[in-house]
Protein backbone atom coordinates (compact mmCIF):
# COMPACT_ATOMS: atom_id res chain seq x y z
CA UNK A 1 0.00 0.00 0.00
CA UNK A 2 1.24 3.93 -0.90
CA UNK A 3 0.82 5.70 1.49
CA UNK A 4 0.93 9.28 0.13
CA UNK A 5 1.80 11.86 2.31
CA UNK A 6 0.33 15.23 1.25
CA UNK A 7 2.41 18.78 1.83
CA UNK A 8 1.34 20.29 4.95
CA UNK A 9 -0.64 23.40 3.50
CA UNK A 10 0.49 26.70 5.66
CA UNK A 11 -3.13 27.73 7.27
CA UNK A 12 -3.47 31.24 7.04
CA UNK A 13 -5.15 32.88 9.42
CA UNK A 14 -6.78 36.10 7.96
CA UNK A 15 -6.20 39.01 10.49
CA UNK A 16 -9.60 41.20 11.24
CA UNK A 17 -9.49 44.70 11.11
CA UNK A 18 -10.01 46.74 14.10
CA UNK A 19 -12.29 50.11 13.59
CA UNK A 20 -11.17 52.42 16.82
CA UNK A 21 -12.27 55.13 18.85
CA UNK A 22 -11.69 58.41 16.94
CA UNK A 23 -9.88 59.88 20.12
CA UNK A 24 -7.65 57.26 20.31
CA UNK A 25 -5.85 57.17 16.82
CA UNK A 26 -2.47 57.60 16.55
CA UNK A 27 -0.77 59.96 14.16
CA UNK A 28 0.14 57.78 11.78
CA UNK A 29 -3.05 55.89 11.94
CA UNK A 30 -4.72 59.34 11.69
CA UNK A 31 -2.37 60.33 8.28
CA UNK A 32 -3.68 56.58 6.70
CA UNK A 33 -7.33 58.04 7.39
CA UNK A 34 -6.73 61.31 6.00
CA UNK A 35 -5.31 59.52 3.19
CA UNK A 36 -8.07 56.92 2.65
CA UNK A 37 -10.83 59.92 2.48
CA UNK A 38 -8.48 62.45 0.37
CA UNK A 39 -8.21 59.74 -2.13
CA UNK A 40 -11.59 58.30 -2.69
CA UNK A 41 -12.43 62.50 -3.04
CA UNK A 42 -10.24 62.27 -5.93
CA UNK A 43 -11.78 59.70 -7.87
CA UNK A 44 -14.75 60.62 -9.83
CA UNK A 45 -15.68 57.36 -11.69
CA UNK A 46 -17.69 54.77 -9.62
CA UNK A 47 -14.85 53.55 -6.91
CA UNK A 48 -14.99 57.72 -5.67
CA UNK A 49 -16.49 59.46 -2.95
CA UNK A 50 -19.09 60.90 -4.65
CA UNK A 51 -20.49 57.54 -6.34
CA UNK A 52 -20.46 56.34 -2.39
CA UNK A 53 -21.80 58.90 -0.71
CA UNK A 54 -24.72 59.06 -3.21
CA UNK A 55 -25.63 55.62 -2.76
CA UNK A 56 -26.97 56.79 0.54
CA UNK A 57 -29.69 59.81 -0.74
CA UNK A 58 -29.09 61.51 -3.93
CA UNK A 59 -28.70 61.21 -6.51
CA UNK A 60 -31.67 58.73 -6.97
CA UNK A 61 -32.02 56.00 -6.21
CA UNK A 62 -31.83 56.46 -2.49
CA UNK A 63 -31.05 53.30 -1.15
CA UNK A 64 -30.80 53.79 2.71
CA UNK A 65 -33.14 51.83 5.01
CA UNK A 66 -34.18 53.95 7.47
CA UNK A 67 -37.60 53.10 9.90
CA UNK A 68 -37.53 50.37 8.35
CA UNK A 69 -35.99 46.85 10.34
CA UNK A 70 -33.45 46.91 7.96
CA UNK A 71 -32.04 49.79 9.33
CA UNK A 72 -28.94 48.46 11.37
CA UNK A 73 -28.00 45.52 8.64
CA UNK A 74 -28.40 48.12 5.45
CA UNK A 75 -25.81 50.17 6.99
CA UNK A 76 -23.49 47.33 8.44
CA UNK A 77 -23.23 46.37 4.54
CA UNK A 78 -22.94 49.94 3.34
CA UNK A 79 -19.91 50.35 5.66
CA UNK A 80 -18.86 47.47 4.75
CA UNK A 81 -18.35 47.94 1.03
CA UNK A 82 -17.15 51.76 1.39
CA UNK A 83 -14.27 50.40 4.10
CA UNK A 84 -13.16 48.17 1.28
CA UNK A 85 -12.71 50.49 -1.41
CA UNK A 86 -10.81 52.48 0.86
CA UNK A 87 -8.87 49.80 1.65
CA UNK A 88 -7.76 49.96 -1.96
CA UNK A 89 -5.96 53.14 -1.05
CA UNK A 90 -5.22 52.20 1.99
CA UNK A 91 -4.79 48.61 3.13
CA UNK A 92 -4.39 49.31 6.69
CA UNK A 93 -7.38 51.71 6.83
CA UNK A 94 -10.45 51.14 9.25
CA UNK A 95 -13.17 53.28 9.67
CA UNK A 96 -13.09 54.98 12.89
CA UNK A 97 -16.27 55.61 15.55
CA UNK A 98 -16.98 58.75 16.92
CA UNK A 99 -18.28 58.23 20.78
CA UNK A 100 -21.07 60.74 20.88
CA UNK A 101 -21.95 59.61 24.65
CA UNK A 102 -18.63 60.49 26.03
CA UNK A 103 -18.63 63.21 28.19
CA UNK A 104 -15.62 64.74 26.19
CA UNK A 105 -18.27 64.75 23.03
CA UNK A 106 -20.94 66.24 25.66
CA UNK A 107 -18.52 69.33 25.98
CA UNK A 108 -16.97 69.88 22.86
CA UNK A 109 -19.55 68.63 20.07
CA UNK A 110 -17.25 67.05 16.94
CA UNK A 111 -14.00 65.32 17.08
CA UNK A 112 -11.72 67.97 16.49
CA UNK A 113 -10.06 64.99 13.81
CA UNK A 114 -13.18 66.00 11.86
CA UNK A 115 -13.07 69.91 12.53
CA UNK A 116 -9.64 71.09 11.93
CA UNK A 117 -9.78 72.89 9.02
CA UNK A 118 -6.34 71.78 8.02
CA UNK A 119 -3.93 68.89 8.65
CA UNK A 120 -0.27 68.64 8.33
CA UNK A 121 -0.41 71.81 5.88
CA UNK A 122 -3.05 70.30 3.78
CA UNK A 123 -7.09 70.70 3.84
CA UNK A 124 -8.30 68.56 6.13
CA UNK A 125 -10.51 65.93 3.90
CA UNK A 126 -12.61 64.80 6.84
CA UNK A 127 -13.55 68.31 8.11
CA UNK A 128 -16.33 67.62 4.73
CA UNK A 129 -16.92 66.60 1.45
CA UNK A 130 -18.19 67.88 -2.02
CA UNK A 131 -21.52 67.03 -2.95
CA UNK A 132 -22.30 65.67 -6.55
CA UNK A 133 -23.71 67.47 -8.98
CA UNK A 134 -26.33 65.63 -10.02
CA UNK A 135 -27.17 65.29 -6.61
CA UNK A 136 -27.19 69.11 -5.93
CA UNK A 137 -29.09 69.44 -9.69
CA UNK A 138 -31.43 66.40 -7.92
CA UNK A 139 -31.86 68.47 -4.85
CA UNK A 140 -33.06 71.63 -6.33
CA UNK A 141 -32.05 75.03 -5.50
CA UNK A 142 -30.72 75.74 -2.02
CA UNK A 143 -28.59 72.66 -2.36
CA UNK A 144 -24.88 73.67 -1.77
CA UNK A 145 -21.66 72.39 -3.48
CA UNK A 146 -20.09 71.04 -0.46
CA UNK A 147 -21.67 70.05 2.95
CA UNK A 148 -22.25 71.92 6.13
CA UNK A 149 -22.71 71.53 9.72
CA UNK A 150 -24.90 73.70 12.09
CA UNK A 151 -24.19 71.40 15.93
CA UNK A 152 -26.48 72.63 18.15
CA UNK A 153 -25.97 72.50 22.36
CA UNK A 154 -23.56 69.24 22.53
CA UNK A 155 -25.29 68.56 26.76
CA UNK A 156 -27.80 67.56 24.38
CA UNK A 157 -26.13 64.36 22.30
CA UNK A 158 -27.27 61.45 23.52
CA UNK A 159 -25.72 60.38 27.24
CA UNK A 160 -23.84 57.39 28.58
CA UNK A 161 -26.53 56.72 30.22
CA UNK A 162 -29.13 56.37 27.93
CA UNK A 163 -26.61 54.13 25.95
CA UNK A 164 -26.12 51.91 28.93
CA UNK A 165 -29.90 50.97 28.98
CA UNK A 166 -30.30 50.59 25.49
CA UNK A 167 -27.96 47.60 25.74
CA UNK A 168 -29.32 46.15 28.00
CA UNK A 169 -32.94 45.58 26.03
CA UNK A 170 -33.38 42.17 25.24
CA UNK A 171 -35.25 42.40 21.88
CA UNK A 172 -33.74 42.76 18.94
CA UNK A 173 -36.77 45.39 17.21
CA UNK A 174 -36.84 47.22 20.29
CA UNK A 175 -32.88 47.71 20.35
CA UNK A 176 -33.01 48.34 16.84
CA UNK A 177 -36.09 50.85 17.10
CA UNK A 178 -34.53 52.60 20.17
CA UNK A 179 -30.55 52.67 18.78
CA UNK A 180 -32.15 54.37 15.32
CA UNK A 181 -33.85 57.11 17.50
CA UNK A 182 -29.96 57.96 19.01
CA UNK A 183 -28.88 57.82 15.77
CA UNK A 184 -31.88 60.65 14.38
CA UNK A 185 -31.23 62.94 17.11
CA UNK A 186 -27.63 62.90 16.71
CA UNK A 187 -28.25 64.02 12.98
CA UNK A 188 -30.53 66.02 13.73
CA UNK A 189 -28.54 67.87 16.41
CA UNK A 190 -25.54 67.57 13.63
CA UNK A 191 -27.72 70.09 11.31
CA UNK A 192 -26.51 71.43 7.93
CA UNK A 193 -26.45 68.52 5.37
CA UNK A 194 -25.62 66.11 8.18
CA UNK A 195 -29.33 66.64 9.00
CA UNK A 196 -30.63 65.88 5.50
CA UNK A 197 -31.06 62.18 4.58
CA UNK A 198 -30.62 63.31 0.55
CA UNK A 199 -27.16 64.38 1.62
CA UNK A 200 -25.75 63.63 5.07
CA UNK A 201 -23.36 60.98 3.94
CA UNK A 202 -21.38 63.47 1.83
CA UNK A 203 -20.34 64.59 5.08
CA UNK A 204 -16.76 62.21 6.55
CA UNK A 205 -18.62 62.68 9.85
CA UNK A 206 -21.51 60.67 9.07
CA UNK A 207 -19.31 57.66 8.25
CA UNK A 208 -17.70 58.25 11.66
CA UNK A 209 -21.44 58.42 13.64
CA UNK A 210 -22.30 55.28 11.71
CA UNK A 211 -19.92 53.29 12.80
CA UNK A 212 -20.59 54.37 16.73
CA UNK A 213 -24.11 53.04 15.60
CA UNK A 214 -22.45 49.68 14.04
CA UNK A 215 -20.58 49.28 16.85
CA UNK A 216 -23.21 49.51 19.72
CA UNK A 217 -25.40 46.80 17.42
CA UNK A 218 -21.87 44.73 18.27
CA UNK A 219 -21.84 45.36 21.98
CA UNK A 220 -25.42 44.47 21.98
CA UNK A 221 -24.66 40.92 20.30
CA UNK A 222 -22.25 40.54 22.36
CA UNK A 223 -24.05 40.93 25.16
CA UNK A 224 -27.53 39.03 24.11
CA UNK A 225 -25.76 36.37 22.09
CA UNK A 226 -29.19 34.26 22.35
CA UNK A 227 -31.13 37.31 20.68
CA UNK A 228 -31.73 36.56 16.93
CA UNK A 229 -32.77 39.24 14.68
CA UNK A 230 -35.98 37.73 13.34
CA UNK A 231 -35.86 34.74 10.46
CA UNK A 232 -37.95 36.41 8.36
CA UNK A 233 -35.62 39.01 7.63
CA UNK A 234 -32.32 37.10 7.14
CA UNK A 235 -32.73 36.48 3.69
CA UNK A 236 -34.15 39.70 2.62
CA UNK A 237 -31.69 41.60 0.28
CA UNK A 238 -30.00 44.85 0.64
CA UNK A 239 -29.79 46.55 -2.81
CA UNK A 240 -27.29 48.05 -3.78
CA UNK A 241 -25.19 45.72 -2.31
CA UNK A 242 -24.97 41.69 -3.12
CA UNK A 243 -25.67 40.57 0.44
CA UNK A 244 -28.17 39.53 2.46
CA UNK A 245 -29.65 40.43 5.69
CA UNK A 246 -28.27 37.14 7.41
CA UNK A 247 -24.79 37.69 6.01
CA UNK A 248 -24.08 40.86 7.71
CA UNK A 249 -25.30 39.71 11.20
CA UNK A 250 -21.30 38.28 12.04
CA UNK A 251 -19.05 41.34 12.08
CA UNK A 252 -16.43 38.85 12.18
CA UNK A 253 -17.20 37.05 9.31
CA UNK A 254 -16.70 40.00 7.42
CA UNK A 255 -13.37 40.73 7.90
CA UNK A 256 -13.29 43.23 11.19
CA UNK A 257 -14.40 44.17 14.73
CA UNK A 258 -14.27 46.96 17.13
CA UNK A 259 -11.18 47.72 19.64
CA UNK A 260 -10.52 51.37 21.34
CA UNK A 261 -7.33 51.13 20.76
CA UNK A 262 -5.30 48.74 17.89
CA UNK A 263 -2.18 48.39 16.57
CA UNK A 264 -0.23 45.87 15.05
CA UNK A 265 3.53 45.23 14.01
CA UNK A 266 4.42 42.66 10.65
CA UNK A 267 7.25 41.12 12.18
CA UNK A 268 8.67 38.22 9.31
CA UNK A 269 7.39 37.25 5.85
CA UNK B 1 -48.19 72.38 14.24
CA UNK B 2 -48.25 71.51 17.85
CA UNK B 3 -50.48 67.85 18.41
CA UNK B 4 -52.36 67.54 21.58
CA UNK B 5 -54.41 64.53 22.65
CA UNK B 6 -55.41 62.48 25.49
CA UNK B 7 -54.26 59.31 26.96
CA UNK B 8 -54.90 57.04 29.76
CA UNK B 9 -52.67 56.72 32.74
CA UNK B 10 -52.59 53.06 34.34
CA UNK B 11 -53.64 54.76 37.78
CA UNK B 12 -55.62 52.59 40.24
CA UNK B 13 -54.44 51.05 44.17
CA UNK B 14 -53.16 47.63 43.69
CA UNK B 15 -51.46 47.82 40.37
CA UNK B 16 -48.21 46.16 40.15
CA UNK B 17 -45.16 48.75 40.14
CA UNK B 18 -43.76 49.73 36.27
CA UNK B 19 -40.05 49.58 35.64
CA UNK B 20 -40.52 51.18 32.26
CA UNK B 21 -43.22 53.52 30.55
CA UNK B 22 -42.85 54.13 26.84
CA UNK B 23 -45.04 56.17 24.84
CA UNK B 24 -45.12 54.97 21.04
CA UNK B 25 -45.87 57.28 18.09
CA UNK B 26 -47.18 55.67 14.95
CA UNK B 27 -47.31 56.88 11.51
CA UNK B 28 -45.05 59.50 12.20
CA UNK B 29 -44.24 61.24 8.72
CA UNK B 30 -40.28 61.52 7.52
CA UNK B 31 -40.84 62.62 3.73
CA UNK B 32 -40.44 66.39 4.75
CA UNK B 33 -37.72 68.18 6.96
CA UNK B 34 -35.80 66.46 9.66
CA UNK B 35 -37.50 67.20 12.96
CA UNK B 36 -37.41 67.26 16.65
CA UNK B 37 -40.40 66.71 18.72
CA UNK B 38 -40.83 67.88 21.93
CA UNK B 39 -42.95 66.34 24.55
CA UNK B 40 -45.05 68.01 27.33
CA UNK B 41 -47.62 66.65 29.77
CA UNK B 42 -50.39 68.59 30.92
CA UNK B 43 -49.33 71.61 29.16
CA UNK B 44 -50.95 72.39 25.93
CA UNK B 45 -49.99 75.74 25.83
CA UNK B 46 -46.06 75.06 25.31
CA UNK B 47 -44.60 75.92 22.24
CA UNK B 48 -41.03 75.75 20.70
CA UNK B 49 -40.00 78.45 23.88
CA UNK B 50 -41.29 76.48 26.27
CA UNK B 51 -38.48 75.47 28.46
CA UNK B 52 -37.32 72.04 28.24
CA UNK B 53 -37.63 71.02 32.28
CA UNK B 54 -39.72 69.22 34.61
CA UNK B 55 -41.47 72.24 35.95
CA UNK B 56 -42.90 73.04 32.67
CA UNK B 57 -44.54 69.19 32.29
CA UNK B 58 -41.15 68.38 29.27
CA UNK B 59 -41.33 64.77 29.28
CA UNK B 60 -38.69 64.15 26.86
CA UNK B 61 -37.71 64.64 23.20
CA UNK B 62 -37.43 62.34 19.99
CA UNK B 63 -36.19 63.11 16.22
CA UNK B 64 -36.48 62.24 13.04
CA UNK B 65 -34.73 62.40 10.26
CA UNK B 66 -35.89 63.48 7.50
CA UNK B 67 -36.36 62.25 3.70
CA UNK B 68 -36.05 66.52 2.83
CA UNK B 69 -38.62 66.31 0.19
CA UNK B 70 -39.76 64.26 -2.82
CA UNK B 71 -37.08 64.23 -5.40
CA UNK B 72 -38.47 62.53 -8.09
CA UNK B 73 -41.72 62.59 -10.43
CA UNK B 74 -44.77 63.30 -9.87
CA UNK B 75 -46.06 59.93 -8.00
CA UNK B 76 -42.62 58.72 -6.84
CA UNK B 77 -43.20 59.72 -2.84
CA UNK B 78 -46.69 58.08 -2.98
CA UNK B 79 -46.57 54.95 -0.26
CA UNK B 80 -47.90 52.10 -2.58
CA UNK B 81 -48.47 48.54 -1.07
CA UNK B 82 -47.53 45.53 -2.46
CA UNK B 83 -48.86 44.92 -5.98
CA UNK B 84 -49.04 41.38 -4.96
CA UNK B 85 -48.18 38.63 -2.55
CA UNK B 86 -45.46 37.68 -4.82
CA UNK B 87 -43.43 40.95 -4.30
CA UNK B 88 -40.50 40.74 -3.42
CA UNK B 89 -40.04 44.52 -3.45
CA UNK B 90 -38.77 46.44 -0.19
CA UNK B 91 -41.36 48.63 1.64
CA UNK B 92 -41.75 52.12 -0.23
CA UNK B 93 -38.93 54.45 1.50
CA UNK B 94 -41.87 56.41 3.10
CA UNK B 95 -43.55 54.06 4.83
CA UNK B 96 -44.12 55.87 7.79
CA UNK B 97 -42.18 55.72 11.18
CA UNK B 98 -42.46 54.81 14.79
CA UNK B 99 -40.77 56.12 17.45
CA UNK B 100 -41.07 55.35 21.37
CA UNK B 101 -39.75 57.91 24.13
CA UNK B 102 -39.57 56.42 27.68
CA UNK B 103 -41.08 58.47 30.15
CA UNK B 104 -40.94 56.41 33.34
CA UNK B 105 -40.51 58.78 35.25
CA UNK B 106 -43.24 61.64 34.26
CA UNK B 107 -45.21 58.49 33.83
CA UNK B 108 -44.85 58.19 37.59
CA UNK B 109 -45.32 61.99 38.94
CA UNK B 110 -48.81 61.62 37.40
CA UNK B 111 -50.20 58.94 39.00
CA UNK B 112 -48.75 60.04 42.16
CA UNK B 113 -51.27 62.88 41.57
CA UNK B 114 -53.70 60.72 41.35
CA UNK B 115 -54.10 61.52 37.89
CA UNK B 116 -56.68 58.87 35.31
CA UNK B 117 -55.29 60.88 32.19
CA UNK B 118 -52.61 63.03 30.95
CA UNK B 119 -52.85 65.44 28.25
CA UNK B 120 -50.25 65.08 25.71
CA UNK B 121 -48.66 68.10 23.50
CA UNK B 122 -46.31 67.14 21.10
CA UNK B 123 -44.21 70.38 19.87
CA UNK B 124 -42.40 69.81 16.35
CA UNK B 125 -38.94 71.72 15.96
CA UNK B 126 -37.34 72.30 12.58
CA UNK B 127 -33.90 73.91 12.85
CA UNK B 128 -32.92 75.90 9.53
CA UNK B 129 -30.62 73.73 6.88
CA UNK B 130 -29.52 74.17 3.55
CA UNK B 131 -33.23 72.44 2.08
CA UNK B 132 -35.52 73.12 5.57
CA UNK B 133 -36.78 76.51 7.23
CA UNK B 134 -37.94 77.14 10.95
CA UNK B 135 -41.38 77.25 9.25
CA UNK B 136 -41.35 74.27 7.98
CA UNK B 137 -42.44 72.85 11.43
CA UNK B 138 -46.18 74.05 10.90
CA UNK B 139 -46.53 70.95 9.00
CA UNK B 140 -44.06 68.52 9.46
CA UNK B 141 -45.54 66.75 12.76
CA UNK B 142 -47.92 63.81 11.53
CA UNK B 143 -49.24 61.52 13.69
CA UNK B 144 -51.25 58.30 13.49
CA UNK B 145 -51.85 56.84 16.91
CA UNK B 146 -49.79 57.10 20.36
CA UNK B 147 -49.94 54.42 22.47
CA UNK B 148 -48.56 54.38 26.15
CA UNK B 149 -47.15 50.54 27.36
CA UNK B 150 -45.90 49.91 30.92
CA UNK B 151 -43.54 47.40 31.96
CA UNK B 152 -43.11 45.61 34.91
Amino acid sequence: MTVATLPAQRVVQAPLSYRKNVAMLRGPQLAVLRRAFSASMQVSDDRGWLHWAGIHGLPLPMYCQHHTPLFLAWHRAYLYYFELTLKEYEPTVTLPWWDWSSAWSHQVGFPLRYTDAEADGQPNPLAGGPISALAQQQGGAGVPARTSRDPADPASLPTAAQISELLGRGDFLDFQQQLEAYHDEVHVWAGGTMAEIPFAAYDPVFFAHHVMIDRLWRLWQLRHPTAVVPAGLLGEALPPFNITVGQTIDANALGYDYASFSSRTLIGG
Amino acid sequence: MAVSFEIELPAGTGQPEFARADLTFYGLDHSGPSYEVRIFANHPDAGPDTPLTADAGFAGKFSVFGHGGCFGDEGHCEVRPPVSVFDRRPPHALVPAVRTLTVTDAVRDLIQQDLRTVTITAIPVVRPSPLATAEQAADVLVIDQVALHTYE
